[in-house]
């Protein structure tokens, strides 16, 4: 039963494709490149590529690692540099009374322009802009 | 297995045509039963065939004969366009499907042969079979190869396929 079976399997072997099939099929393949050469260019590409992430990586924990360690430093001598605190002081100053000049001269434009109001509420006006100014000084 | 095959192997992996039409004509029957006994569809085998063989010319560089013969890599090769196909068409065409016209082994009949163990029996048999058992009954019974290559090209050890 068992060789009968087999026997029966083996006729299967009689299956063949087409002679004409395996000619235009055969064609087909070998005009299709094949990846060899590509995957050369391919690899050595992915090298390269490879190598230089790898390097930049590299040149980027450097950078954050000396960085790292140069940070306190720097702070630790300007903190305790006396220079360094009188011009922080000096350009504070300088901003502050640049900004209060401004305030002033708006003030004033503001106050010409209330001057040629006609109506009523001049005066009104006029106190406003005076307490500000008052603030301003304080 | 051809004489020179690894001479083949190494020429064709160099381009030369000839050589790996010399391969093409040793391997295209058996990969093409392999694929028909599967799918049960001759033109769905041949497409599926062709695409085994154009995979193997592009692919032929990463082919290494150390421990897998090459009709192994073969065979490998079509079972995973055979899941391809399945995958993709998911059209589940049955072993009936096979008539003697289309295996055309109707002229090809041995009088010795009980008659009453009738192909279409064998089919139905067939049928019944997991894929793997399938690709091993094919393989052996059909290609008559050795367990050694059957279980290179199911990826398995030695004498653990059956």
């Amino acid at each position: 039963m068992e060789q009968k079976l087999i026997k029966q399997l083996q006729r299967f072997k009689a299956i063949e494709p087409r002679a004409e099939y395996t000619e235009y099929s055969f064609r087909l393949i070998t005009a299709a490149p094949q990846h060899f050469k590509r995957s050369i260019i391919k690899r050595s590409v992915q090298e390269v590529v490879t190598l230089g992430v790898a390097l930049v990586l590299a040149s980027l924990l450097l950078l954050i690692m000396l960085s790292g360690f140069a940070a306190p430093k720097a702070s630790f001598i300007t903190e305790n540099n006396p220079d360094f605190n009188i011009n922080i002081g000096v350009a504070r100053y300088q901003e502050t009374e640049r900004s209060r000049q401004e305030v002033a001269l708006r003030l004033q434009s503001l106050e010409d322009s209330i001057m040629n109001i006609s109506n009523g509420n001049r005066s009104q006006l006029l106190y406003k802009v005076s307490e500000l100014r008052k603030a301003l000084t304080k | 297995m051809l004489d020179n095959e690894e001479v083949l192997i190494f020429q064709a992996k160099n381009g030369d045509k000839d050589s790996f039409r010399q391969l093409y004509e040793h391997y295209i029957g058996p990969i093409f039963r392999f694929i028909f006994l599967k799918v049960s569809d001759r033109n769905a085998a041949e497409d599926i065939t062709h695409e085994v063989f154009l995979s193997s010319w592009r692919n032929l560089h990463s082919y290494q004969s150390r421990g897998l013969p090459f009709s192994s890599w073969l065979y490998r090769i079509a079972r995973n366009k055979v899941i391809d196909h399945y995958r993709t068409k998911k059209n589940n065409i049955r072993i009936d499907d096979l008539n003697e016209y289309s295996l055309g082994v109707i002229d090809k009949l041995d009088d010795d042969v009980d008659r009453s163990l009738s192909i279409e029996r064998v089919k139905k048999c067939f049928d019944k079979l997991s894929p793997d058992q399938k690709d091993v009954t094919i393989m052996r019974f059909i290609e008559e190869l050795s367990h050694r290559e059957i279980a290179r090209a199911l990826g398995k050890a030695k004498g653990r396929y059956a």
